[in-house]
């Protein structure tokens, strides 16, 4: 080209260069900052203050969540500069080649391959580390021995979910017309599936499939998608701005999942049953949860000669003695008790002591050199190959040459970098962090060894309700603070704010989608804290979601499912599940952390919308629709006695 | 280029609210071989009551429509508009235009047939009645998040609630390479409607808010229209609220006939101007400059850029726009295919622009972008940092001129009457 950038670009030495690149740099970094020190201040406080636990490793999540913020500051770069504009670019054209077939093709296959290169099973297996296969066989075999198909279903589910995302554009279906449907069939499903206990324990691992199944590459890159999509075909309706795909994409997978397991409890070959091929396993090795046994009790402190001699002197104790009488023989005599020889022990309490940081700052099991192996390993499985995939279909099936190519290159490069060091940055500090508090929490109604120390504590607040109560509390802010700080949220944020030219702010959408995520994650956590079923918990809250999104505008139903679809990414469900577990191992009965995250996907659609009902008359009353026929009426009037 | 173009042709803007819009847009289509752009906006909202202010706030969507067409069909496509558009509501929306000079197409770029619309007469649209002389408009080119503070100096200013859309900001920033992702493209362009006669005092009042005079601040500019009207709210109000003093102006102006009543002139004691502010705004302001603007489809966006830079533009203000026509459309499933097309702004002084104007025509036509087009509007006033001014707050720097105090001639010519 005759005209390249090239041409005319400035030379720039290289202090110029570091000129333009350090603002550029530290105003991302703050950026990042502002978005994940909620949640981290709020975890150390918790810990600290309301626990009094120390932080054991202390130094270990302090560089981890130093890396996090950078990672981050690489990644949501990557994902503005590199990966969507990559995604609008090919939204744009592929319309143009006006070959549906190639296009719905190209959906599908996006959607089964972003499922592959994020593929969410490890999440969901470590979710259900506790499964006993005798207790929940049907469960334990899909989590195990058909892990295979499992990411297949959610694949297939996935791919045909931006399929019909991305037909969706071209016909204007409203949301509503697929998504009421859709849910209403899933709730009807999951509450036959609730009448069988086989069939039961499964509702949480399917329900929980579509809410992990986005990740944090794939949504943004969706979504971009369907913007790039929707500023080309034009079909009539205005509301279709881009959004929908990701929503379908967290509902889908959740069929898929529940009609593989029904499959297989068909075939019966789940384990146990009667064409079952696996090993059957010996449960008492298999076991992960320990047996209640006698908690480790601290051992009394020694007294000292000193605190003995003032004993002798004055008689009296200091405050944090105990007194154990233990009377060797009792006798009645002429109505009195008399006692021989009774032996009067004085044990002095121990007392832990108020301690910052436990002594132990490095995990030293931790190979860093491993961890960021994975990490790079996982960024460049989930981003490369779409992106290769992406180009491929632009530069050989659509022939068409990638504009501004060179910031796209840049930008994957940040891509793959953040979210290595993002996932460094998580193994090394959030997850450390979140772990040992999600399992300190029960702390606060029932007696456990905290996570890293020696000794049982608590009950600290009662074992009853009170201690409960703190527990869904700090689950609350724990969703509030993690969805902050989510990327694809973020990212999601972002492109409403754009989309909408500024009228529907990213904080509204991030403080409303926050707000949601922490009640769903309350919820979820009272339903392991007291053994609620999930089918109790999912039908009236999607029962409401579904008469609010009847009522609703259509643009804020778009925003509002999208988001819940986007909330579970890798900040929140470490964070979640660990407490979830917590909590889960300390309540008999309780085996698995499911479920928790299909509650933190439905409270933000019901927060956006109410949201949007709340302002939609405020809005209406400005732009002069909802009063347009009254003042018609009424300037009419004017005119004419004017 | 084409032959009609010979003949002078306007340009139109609209700004409504979307369900309006819609029927705008199907009514101008309608008319054979016409075509218009559609972009994305918001108007303003800034809540009356405290506690609603507590509320989160969504701004109204608006709709911006803009067509290039022929001088003698102008009125006719204004009646369509007004009509259409309900713009005799109050808070409506907006519709002026202005006159394009230097204007070239290449020949792929959709033009309006002479013939198209014929019928302007007064007595068939009554809408033109109300059309206003002496507007201007005043566009700002500002960083994202500072809208919000302009949009309440503009208010309070006496303007009414500006209407925002996205835009992009290019020239420097396209030289660096891939260094460039250091610097944010997104940009919010903020519209105001304005009377001639109040369009300095809310110019230099938004410049001053928004620190023109400093580097990397942004860049406004002002553009005086043909006619127009301008109907825009800037308070949320329903029936239960007393009205707006907005509201009371207005119908104290359609009682009066005239807005002379409003001159406050004789009332304020004139604005005091610290010698810092006064000296800062120098160089700040230039007057007699011209707008280049082109429009190109979307897809030429970065060609055209580096040709506009070769040509000597410093910067511009790209923003995008759907392409609607009265033409067969490739279809897909049930979806129209739409055509995008890209606005480009930029500002120097007159000679520079034709040469700009001739210089990108020329490489155009050798490059062989046929989609465009490209036309010149004069600018009676632009504020902006002035590159290449080492002390910006002190030194002398191109074409500067004073904010004229108009106070003592309105004192004069009121002790007068």
């Amino acid at each position: 080209m005759e005209y390249s950038t090239k041409t005319h670009r400035l030379d720039l030495g290289w202090r110029d260069t570091t000129r333009l690149l350090i603002p550029y740099a530290r105003r991302n970094l703050v950026d990042q900052i502002k978005s994940i020190w909620f949640i981290v201040a709020y975890l150390i406080v918790f810990q600290l203050l309301v626990l009094q636990l120390p932080i054991v490793f202390s130094v270990m999540i302090a560089v981890g969540i130093a890396v996090v913020a950078i990672g981050l500051m690489f990644f949501m770069e990557g994902l503005r500069v590199g990966l969507m504009p990559l995604g609008e670019s090919i939204g744009v054209v592929l319309p143009r080649s006006g070959n549906m077939a190639l296009i719905l093709g190209f959906a599908f296959l996006l959607g089964l391959g972003a499922t592959f290169a994020e593929p969410a099973i490890s999440v969901l297996k470590s979710a259900g580390a506790g499964v006993k296969p005798e207790e929940a066989p049907l469960l334990y075999s899909l989590l195990n021995d058909f892990s295979g198909e499992l990411v297949t279903a959610v694949g297939v589910g996935v791919g045909l979910a931006v399929l019909l995302g991305v037909l969706r554009f071209f016909y204007a279906w409203s949301l509503k017309l697929l998504a009421i449907p859709a849910v209403g069939l899933l709730l009807a499903l999951s509450f036959y599936f609730s009448q069988t206990s086989l069939l039961n324990d499964i509702l949480g691992l399917a329900w929980d499939c579509g809410a992990v199944t986005t990740g944090p590459v794939t949504v943004p890159l969706v979504l971009a998608l369907g913007i790039g999509v929707c500023r080309i075909v034009n079909s009539g309706s205005e509301h279709n701005a881009g959004f929908g795909i990701v929503t379908l994409a967290s509902l889908f997978p959740i069929l898929a999942v529940l009609l593989l397991g029904l499959y297989h409890y068909q075939a019966e070959d789940y384990y146990g049953a009667s064409n079952y091929r696996g090993e059957m396993r010996s449960s008492v090795e298999d076991s992960t949860v320990p047996e209640k046994r006698a908690l480790p009790q601290r051992p009394p402190a020694a007294i000292s000669a000193e605190e003995y001699t003032r004993f002798l002197e004055t008689g009296q104790l200091a405050e944090n003695f105990q007194i154990a009488f233990n009377p060797s023989d009792a006798e009645l005599v002429d109505g009195t008790l008399v006692l021989q020889q009774p032996e009067i022990t004085i044990t002095k309490n121990s007392s832990r002591g108020i301690q910052l940081f436990d002594d132990k700052t490095w995990d030293k099991e931790v190979s860093l050199v491993a961890k960021f192996e994975t990490a790079v390993f996982e960024a460049v499985r989930a981003i490369i190959p779409l992106c290769l995939f992406l180009l491929f279909v632009q530069k050989f099936l659509l022939k068409q040459s990638l504009q501004r190519s060179e910031e796209v290159q840049v930008g994957v490069l940040f891509a793959v970098i953040g979210m290595s060091l993002f996932g460094l940055g998580i193994a090394l500090g959030l997850t450390p962090l979140g772990g040992q508090l999600g399992s300190n929490v029960p702390a606060s109604f029932t007696a456990i060894v905290p996570w890293g120390m020696e000794y049982a504590e608590g009950p600290l607040f009662g074992d009853g309700h009170s201690g409960k109560l703190v527990a869904i509390l700090f689950a609350f802010f724990l969703g509030y603070g993690a969805t902050l700080a989510e990327p694809a949220l973020n990212a999601l944020g972002d492109t409403v704010e754009k989309i909408t030219v500024g009228a529907f702010r990213k904080s509204l959408l991030m403080q409303c989608v926050a707000i949601g995520v922490g009640f769903g994650i309350a919820a979820g956590i009272c339903k392991i804290a007291y053994d609620l079923p999930l089918i109790w918990l999912l039908i009236p809250p999607y029962t409401v979601v579904l008469v609010l999104t009847w009522f609703s505008p259509e643009d804020f139903v778009n925003f509002g499912w999208d988001s819940a679809g986007v909330t579970t990414g890798p900040i929140t469900v470490p964070l979640v599940l660990a407490m979830g577990l917590g909590i889960g191992g300390n309540i008999p009965g309780v085996s698995d952390g499911f479920g928790i995250l299909a509650l933190a996907s439905v409270g933000p659609i019901m927060t956006v919308l109410a949201v949007g009902l709340l302002t939609r008359k405020t809005s209406e009353l400005d732009s002069g629709v909802g009063v347009a026929d009254d003042v018609e009426e009424n300037s009419a009037n004017e005119a004419v006695s004017i | 280029m084409k032959a009609h173009y010979d003949e002078a042709l306007s340009a139109l803007t609209a700004v409504l609210p979307q369900i309006y819009a819609d029927q705008v847009i199907s009514a101008l289509t309608e008319v054979h071989g016409s075509s218009v752009l559609i972009m994305h906006a918001r108007g303003t909202l800034l809540q009356d009551k405290w506690y609603r202010r507590m509320l989160p706030t969504i701004s109204p969507a608006k709709v911006m429509l803009q067509l290039w067409i022929p001088s003698s069909q102008l009125d006719a496509a204004l009646a369509i508009v007004i009509e259409h558009g309900k713009l005799h509501l109050q808070g409506s929306g907006a519709v002026f235009a202005s006159h394009c000079d230097h204007f070239w197409a290449g020949s792929a770029f959709h033009d309006w047939p002479v013939d198209a619309l014929t019928d302007s007469s007064i007595e068939n649209h009554p809408g033109l009645l109300e059309l206003k002389k002496n507007l201007s408009v005043i566009y700002a080119v500002v960083e994202r998040d500072q809208t919000s503070v302009l949009s309440k100096v503009a208010i309070n200013a006496g303007a009414h609630g500006p209407i925002v859309f996205l835009g992009e900001g290019h020239g420097l920033r396209d030289k660096l390479g891939w260094l460039r992702i250091t610097k944010q493209v997104d940009k919010e362009v903020m519209m105001l409607v304005v009377e001639e006669r109040n369009a300095k005092d809310i110019f230099s009042a938004i410049a001053n808010a928004a620190e023109m005079h400093l580097p990397g601040r942004g860049f406004m500019f002002m553009i005086p229209q043909k006619y127009g009207m301008f109907n825009l709210p800037s308070l949320v109000s329903t029936h239960a609220y007393d009205a707006s003093m907005q509201q009371i102006i207005s119908a104290i102006d359609s009682l009066n006939g005239h807005t002379h009543w409003r001159d406050q002139s004789a009332y304020t004691k004139g604005v005091k101007k610290t010698a810092a502010a006064k000296r800062r705004f120098v160089g700040t302001f230039r007057a007699d400059q011209c707008m280049v603007c082109a429009v190109v489809e979307r897809g030429s966006t970065q060609q055209l850029t580096d040709m506009m830079l070769a040509a000597g533009a410093t910067g511009m203000q790209i923003s995008y726009a759907r392409f609607a026509a009265n033409e067969e459309g490739c279809e897909l499933g049930g979806a129209k295919i739409n055509k995008e097309y890209a606005i480009f702004r930029a500002v120097r002084d007159p000679a520079q622009a034709k040469q700009i104007s001739d210089r990108v025509r020329r490489d155009a036509e050798q490059a062989d972008l046929a989609d465009i087009c490209m036309y010149l509007q004069p600018i009676p006033l632009v504020a902006s940092y002035v590159p290449g001014a080492h002390n910006y707050r002190s030194a002398p720097l191109l074409n500067p001129v004073e904010i004229p105090s108009e106070d003592a001639a309105h004192l004069a010519a009121r002790s007068k009457a």
